[in-house]
Formats: C-alpha cells, structure tokens, sequence
C-alpha cells in the first residue's frame, strides 16, 4: 500500500473516530440528561462536543452532531410510537399535513439533527476561534 | 488533537469557504452563535412568526414533548398509589373498555377518587370547558376569542354559577361531595410534570391549573347555556311588528295540533292554579339586535320506560339517548360507583361528581331537555346617557355594575368590561345606536337557587343511592335549571316522567315576545309550584316517553311557550303504544331507528303537489321513482333520504325567503314558520298568498314552489346522485370534532344513517351522545354505548374506540359489579388508593 494512502486511512479513522465521539456524546448525554434538561440539551451537547472533539476536524462536524441527534430523537420517537400502534403518531403527523407517523417520526428526527447538528458547528467554530 | 490536524491535501477539498474571511474565526463563530440563539429563541416560540403552531423544541422534544402521550397499547400493571385519604382505602377496578368501577369507603373518598381518576383521563377537557363557558379563553387563546370572552361574561355564566355554588355551601352533604371530588382532580393535577400534560396544553402552550368548586358550578352552568339559553323573543317580536296580529297567529300557532305530548292528554290537573293577572299590553317597534349564539337545533334526546305489563320478562326497561353536540373527547364518561351504600353504574359530566344518567340495583333514570323559554328579553329605558340609571314604574333605578377583567395572551393590559345589572338581569345587548335603550336578559339560570333543599349534585348523589319512586319524587324536588324531562323505573315495577324544573309562572304569551324593562307588572308572576309541575306516574298506557316535545296537552293551566320537537316524540309514542313483550333488542332497535313522520308526512304531500309533468330529464325521473318507493327511514345507504333532505330544505326556504322584504329580512332577526306548520299549510291550504313568489310576475301556490324545489334539488345532487358510492350517509358527512376543532383529532365522515327528526337523531354534528337501556328486576341488566372513549388523550387506543360500534348501532353489555371480585373476566387493571 503506497505510503499516502496508509497516512490518509489513519486519519480518516482518527477522524471518524472524533466525529463518533461527537454523535454518541449528544445521543448519550440527551438521553441521559432527559430528566433535567429541557429539548436545547441536544444544543447543548452538540456543542460540547464541538469543542472537546471538533479541533482538528475540517468538515462533517455538522454532520456528526445532525446524527447523534437524530439517532436519538428518531430512535426515541420509533420506539414510543411503536408502542402506541403508531396511533399518536398519525394524529401529530395529521396536523402536519397528513405525513403519518413516520412522517411524525421523521420530522422529530430532523429537529433532533438540526440541534445536534448546530450545536457542534457552533462547538468547532468556538473551540477554532478561541483554544487553538 | 493538533496531531490529527488534516494534512494540506485533505484541506484542498474542503468545502468552499464561508464568504466571511477565515482570518477572522471569531466573528465567525459570533455569528455563528448569534445564529443559534435565534434559533433557541424561535423553537421556544409559541406561534413562531403568527404560525398556528407550538413551540417546536420542547413539543418535539421526546422525552418531554408529544411522544409523552403516546399511550403503550397492551396490558397495564396493577398500582398502588398513596393519597391524602384520610385514613380510607379506595380501589379502582378498569374494565377492558377503560371504564372505571370505583370502590370506596363511603360518599366523599368515592368523590375524590372520581375526580382523580376523571383528571387523569380529561383534565384538558374540563378546563377549556370552564374557561370557555366562564369567558376565560383569551387567558391562553389570546385575543381571538376576546370577543366571545366578553359576551360570556355579559350573559352573567360566572354570576350565575357563584349563586348556585353559594346554595351548595349551605348543605353540607352536597358541598362535601363538590370539595372531595375537587380535592381529587387536584390531586391528581399536583402529580403533573410539564411532560406528562395532557397533548392539548402542549399544543396550545399553557399549564393545567387548580380545580375550584367553582368550577363544578360552571360545568352545569355550561350545560345550562347549551340546554336552557334558546330564545326567539327578538325574531318573534319583529315578526309580529311586520305581519301584524293576524297574519302572525296564522304562521305561528303555538301548538302543532298533532303533537304528543309528554304527560298523556288523559293525565288530569287536580289543582288549583296560582292566578295570573292580565296580560299587558305588547311593547310595538321593531327590535334592531342579532341573536346571540344559540345552541344550533338537534340537541334535543329521547327517553321513555317500559312498564313490566309491555315487556316480555315482566320487569321494567328504561332507555335514554341525550343528543348533544358529538365531540372527542366525549361529553360523557363513563362510571361506575360503589359505597357500602350506593352502587350505580352510568355517566358522568366530566368535573361534577356523581353520575348524571344512570342506574343502580333498583332503580334506573335518565333525562331529555324540557324546551319551555325561561329566558326573557327586556328593554332597559335609561334615564341619561351615562347609563347609570334606568327607569322602573317610572323612578331611576341605579344598576349594580361587576367589573369584569379578561387577561388576554400577549397582551400586556386586561380588557375590562363594566356589566351592568338590573332587576331583570345583566344588561347584555349595549351597542344599539339610541343612547337611551338597550336589553336585559331574565334567566331562570342566574337565580339563587332555593335554601333548605338539595341541588343538582344532591339529586345526582340521591338517584344513585335510591331504592324506589319517592326517593325519585323528593329528590327532584327541588331540581331548578336545566328543566328536565326526568324518567324514572324501579325494580319494584314502578315508571315515572317529571318535566322537572323551575318555570315562570306566565300571563298568555309572555316572554314569546321582549317586553317593557321599564315596568315591573311585566315580570314573572313567581314560579309554578313544584306540586303543579307535569309529572306522571305509573300512567295507564304502560309506558313514559318524551323526545322534547310540549310538556302537556293545552289543558295545563299553566301558559308556556318554547322550542319543542314534533316529529321524534310522536313517533317514539306511536311504537312503544303499539308494543308488547318488549325486549332489551327492540329497544336498540328503536332508539337506532331511522324512521322520521317528517318524510311520512311529507313526501306524499310534495309528490302530490308536484307537477310531473315538468320532469322530461332522466335523473328527475329516477330520483322521483326513488322517492315513490322510499320507505321514510334515513338509512346510511338511502339515497331516496338525501333527495328529501335536499328537496325539502329547498322548499322551505322557497316557500318563506320572500315572506318579508328581502332588505328588511337580512338586516334584523325575523321568526320563521316551524317545519310541522309548512307541512300543514300545504296540505290545508295550498294556494295561501304565503307562497307566492315576491320576486316573480306570476302568482305562486304551494304546487309551484314545490315543483321549483324539485328542480332545485335535481340540480343541487346533479353530480353525485348517480355516483354508485352516494347515499345519505355521504351527503350527511357525520364529523364528531375534537372540542378545539383540530381536524386531526376529529373523526370525520362517519358512515351512519339518522335523522334529526328521527328517533336515531344523528345530525351532521349532533346526535345520540350516550345509547342507555337498563331492564330492572332481580338481576339488572344493562347495555350502552358513546360515539368516543374514556380516554381523552388522541395519543390513547380508547379515545375513539367506540365510535365504529356507536355508528353500526351495536352496544356493550355494561359491566354492573356487585363487588371487586364480580368482575367476570373483564378486568384490565386495578389500582389501589391508599391513604397518604
């Protein structure tokens, strides 16, 4: 394997190993704080992830946190609306114009990544702006 | 971490960079932040840019948001909670309809346990219904419904609720049942977390608060304004100023000479009536207000009881289906009651104790609206523009004035509105152009009611514990508003209707019109004694029924006048008459039956005055051919049903849009001839000048308007009458709406036949809101139904579960448990309160 290519894999796994950390650090800590954070938890840990984890990572910061975010709520949501037959589910998703409720489901998971998501980039761009 | 920096490769296809200069990281990740503050802000915005939506953060949110009442579907574990319970115990059996079976120590632990459990299943209910008849919906609508607020504060519904819960107060075993059942919700309401609020508060992004007693009398101040508030004093006074006296007497006679009424005409009236004094003279002049919002037609119900010498197992049957507006969630709920010396089964009005129609082991009640008008207009003569004074028997009376503060959402100032009282009412209508008149409203609802009596809630609580007919006679004694056509059986073989209620006592044709504020001989002449009122026990024909209609035959010699049915009650009386060896069967039959003595009456009267000659289309001929063979039952796949429907609204309004001027008519409220009168007059005068057409040159007769409705009704079904899918159910589009009008939460388009006019009275929004039939005897035996569920969670698998079988006609056998162990393999869960 020629030498740049084997420099570029160990990268690209520290790299993914970083952006990993950045998802499973809000869809833990989400989960986790629940009890005593409202919804901008997500936000929250989104950016803490971003600044402990997000230094030396050019691109997909966003990405990372928008995936532990909408693991979480997508996860939290298909499991809550399992349970329920879905029932809930079609109701909300008929007050958003009749997508169902995996409609409902997804629409969760997309707030959910969009918070997570954010709060990462606002994480990287802090932790660029003032520890670097 | 700087040793996992990119390599400068890597950076090369890095996304093209922000338009900001990467020199400057800081204003970078300033507006970066900026950017998602805006964003908190924006998800934890209630109506986010004037958007009908909630805040999208915390709704979203899982943990905390919609997904909360997502109810599992499946088993549910036996509990045991701890109460404030003074030391009782209380369990709580839920059958697999999630009705709960509540067993309890004696009156109040049972009246705080329902109001727990009635909190855990309907507590949004219950407080946008207090807040809207109370005229607080502004505090979480906002300035929407400022409007409405308003006029609920003018028509005195807070006034007149603290009057009666000032009566409560003063018997002590009704108020103990009212704070017991409060002390219940509230507890209940104390274990709240925001996540577990009802979905409606989420939605509309307020907190649940307290009960109050209060607010029990609001609820059956609601039910009073839904039941009791219809009027036609404006409409029937312009009337008679625009057709004069004789044409009016003959559009508008006051009793269809066909009618049925409640008490059989043979029942006699052995007392001596409380005098009246001689009418005075009508007040002349037209009157320039608009109605308020009335209850629309269609809610109305039936009841009636079978003696054991009409049924086939020899024992008594009692049936009763209230036809209210149909929402989710439900207007009832559903509940059994158990003491060691009490045990009732029936429904419940969601925020008052007890059970409003029902049964226990002897006796079985329910109860239909009494239409007579017991809310009166008058004009209010002030003496000067500041409105402060108005004239009574010719001296300045000073109003009493309650200040009524409305908070509205997002605004920072209360509206304030000063109401005025006087010695017939609150002054509601004040927008008349002349400074110096305005109208007053007299409204058996607003009275203190009467000491040294129980009340509504007492009444309740005595049915339920009731073994015979005269705990029926003294507990409705004192029963004031809404009047009640109040059906009775026992076991023991007895059956009974009492028109049950507080009425004015009435010179001829008072109150049919508004009246003169200004002189006190116009007032109620007291009030018939209870002694005087209709009732009948036991009466020869074997049967009570009644269906709204007029309380008596006219040999009552007490005048009233009112709204009453014509067609339901005639029908519903002509069946059972003609009944024997009745079973529980025949009387699902007729409470869903979809026969209506509109169309009997009807059809034939309109075929025969219309000119066939004038159909040459196809679809004019089949549709006339479907009406000819139509058997006058409104089945869900009659199309011959729709036809009429159609046909005679047409004609109606044919036959009396032109009866006045048609300016004159839209700018004020004119009184319109009831159907059962139109019906008459076609069959008894058809060429009357009432049905010429005004804006025609020819002269018109009751054949042309006929025959123009026809044509009118071909057209109006053109496109859809042959469609193979188009019947009456279709053209009916039956909808039961979530009480906020969220038309996800709605059921919409039920596939159901029935007629207001009909015993199955299932209108497009209103209809049978609970189906009751109970068979007395040894062993009572008891069926029911309501288009809902218990729950009122849209997130819950019973919160409309019942609407399918409501809609079929199909009914539950009720579970009517002797003790906790009678519960024959229905139990889903048990919860046990124990004393904290």
């Amino acid at each position: 394997m020629p030498d740049h290519m084997e420099k570029n894999n160990a990268f690209n796994l520290k790299q993914g190993l970083l952006l990993a950390a950045i998802a499973l650090l809000i869809a833990v800590g989400g989960w986790f704080t629940a009890p005593f954070l409202p919804w901008w938890r997500l936000l929250l840990f989104g950016l803490l992830g971003g600044l402990l984890f997000a230094g030396g990572l050019k691109k997909w910061v966003f990405a990372a946190g928008f995936a532990g975010g909408m693991l979480l709520w997508g996860l939290h949501a298909s499991y809550l609306s399992d349970l329920n037959g879905g029932i809930l589910g079609n109701r909300i998703g008929g007050l958003f114009g009749g997508i169902g409720a995996m409609g409902a489901i997804a629409l969760t998971a997309i707030f959910g990544g969009l918070y997570g998501g954010l709060g990462a980039w606002l994480g990287k761009l802090l932790r660029v702006a003032f520890l670097k | 971490m700087r040793t996992f920096l990119p390599s400068k490769k890597c950076r090369k296809v890095t996304l093209p960079k922000l338009s900001l200069s990467s020199r400057s990281p800081r204003i970078k990740a300033g507006i970066a932040l900026a950017l998602i503050v805006c964003i908190v802000l924006i998800s934890n915005w209630f109506h986010p840019f004037g958007a009908p939506l909630p805040a999208i953060g915390p709704f979203f949110d899982p943990a905390k948001g919609f997904w909360q009442n997502a109810e599992a579907l499946g088993a549910t574990a036996d509990q045991s909670i701890e109460l404030p319970l003074e030391g009782k115990q209380v369990t709580v059996a839920f059958d697999d309809r999630l009705v709960p079976h509540i067993f309890a120590e004696d009156e109040t632990s049972l009246a705080f346990a329902q109001g727990y459990i009635t909190a855990q299943y309907r507590l949004w209910q219950m407080d946008i219904a207090t807040r809207s008849v109370s005229g607080r919906l502004s505090e979480v609508l906002g300035a929407r419904t400022l409007k409405r607020d308003k006029l609920q504060r003018r028509k005195g519904m807070v006034y007149a609720a603290e009057r009666t819960l000032e009566a409560w107060k003063k018997n002590p075993d009704e108020i103990a049942v009212v704070e017991a059942y409060t002390a219940g919700i509230n507890a209940w309401v104390a274990t709240l977390t925001p996540e577990q609020y009802p979905l409606e508060f989420k939605l509309l992004g307020y907190a649940p608060e307290p009960w109050t007693p209060l607010k029990t009398a609001l609820m059956l101040k609601n039910m009073a304004e839904t039941l009791c508030f219809r009027n036609e004093d404006v409409a029937a006074s312009n009337a008679l100023e625009l057709f004069g006296e004789e044409q009016f007497r003959f559009l508008f006679p006051e009793y269809n000479p066909k009618q049925s009424p409640i008490i059989p005409a043979d029942v006699s009236w052995n007392f001596l009536p409380v005098t009246t004094p001689d009418p005075q003279p009508k007040m002349s002049g037209l009157i320039p207000y608009r109605n308020l919002p009335q209850s629309p037609e269609g809610i109305g119900s039936n009841n009636w009881a079978l003696s054991g010498s009409k049924t086939a197992s020899g024992n008594p049957i009692l049936c009763n289906d209230p036809h209210l507006r149909l929402t989710l969630p439900s207007v009832w709920y559903e509940v059994q009651l158990h003491t060691p010396s009490l045990n009732a089964y029936g429904v419940s009005l969601p925020g008052a104790p007890g059970i409003v129609i029902g049964f226990n082991e002897n006796i079985a009640w329910g109860l239909t609206n009494v239409g007579q008008d017991v809310l009166d207009w008058y004009r209010i003569r002030w003496t000067d523009k500041s409105k402060q004074n108005y004239l009574l028997d010719g001296k300045p009376t000073p109003v009493d004035i309650r200040e009524e503060v409305i908070n509205v959402r997002g605004r920072k100032e209360a509206v304030v509105d000063q109401v005025k009282y006087t010695v017939w009412g609150p002054v509601v209508y004040e927008t008349e152009p002349s400074e110096y008149l305005d109208m007053a409203m007299r409204w058996v609802a607003h009275d203190m009611p009467a000491e040294g009596c129980i009340h509504e809630i007492g009444m309740f609580f005595n049915f339920m514990k009731g073994k015979g007919f005269s705990d029926y006679a003294e507990s409705i004694a004192c029963y004031e508003s809404p009047a009640q056509n109040i059906v009775f059986a026992s076991g023991s073989g007895d059956i009974a209707i009492t028109v049950a209620g507080k009425f004015p006592i009435k010179h001829k044709e008072q109150g049919r019109f508004v009246q003169d504020g200004s002189s006190s001989a116009n007032a109620w002449q007291g009030f018939i004694p209870p002694s005087q009122i209709p009732k009948v026990l036991n009466p020869k024909r074997g049967f009570v029924a009644s269906a709204n209609q007029n309380s008596t035959s006219p040999d009552y010699p007490y005048y009233y006048n009112g709204g009453f049915d014509d067609y339901r009650g005639r029908y519903i009386n002509r069946r059972i008459e003609a009944m024997q060896g009745a079973t529980l069967e025949d009387m699902e039959a007729l409470q869903n039956d979809n026969y209506s003595i509109k169309a009997e009456e009807g059809v034939p009267l309109m075929l025969g005055l219309l000119d066939e000659s004038q159909l040459t289309d196809p679809l004019s001929r089949s549709i006339l051919a479907d009406l000819k063979k139509w058997d006058f039952r409104f089945e869900a796949d009659s199309k011959a049903a729709a036809a009429f429907d159609v046909w005679f609204k047409a004609l109606q309004r044919r036959a009396f849009e032109d009866i006045i001027d048609f300016e004159l008519r839209d700018s004020m409220e004119i009184l319109f001839p009831e159907t059962w009168r139109l019906l008459e007059m076609l069959q008894e005068q058809p060429e009357n000048a009432v049905f010429d057409d005004y804006c025609s040159k020819n002269m018109e007769h009751a054949k042309e308007i006929v025959t123009q409705a026809y044509g009118e009704m071909v057209e109006t079904l053109r496109k859809s009458y042959a469609a193979s899918d188009f019947n009456w159910a279709v053209q009916k589009g039956t909808t039961i709406s979530h009480i906020a009008n969220i038309p996800a939460f709605s059921v919409k388009n039920i596939r159901c036949g029935g007629y207001g006019d009909a015993p199955n009275a299932i209108r497009e929004a209103n209809g049978p809101s609970w189906r009751m039939i109970v068979e007395l005897g040894d062993t009572v035996k008891a069926h029911g139904v309501y288009p809902g569920g218990q729950s009122g969670n849209p997130g819950s698998p019973f919160y409309d579960n019942s609407i399918a079988d409501w809609a079929t006609g199909k009914y539950y056998e009720l579970l009517f448990m002797k003790d906790l162990n009678d519960g024959r393999g229905k139990i889903r869960n048990v919860v046990a309160f124990k004393s904290r």
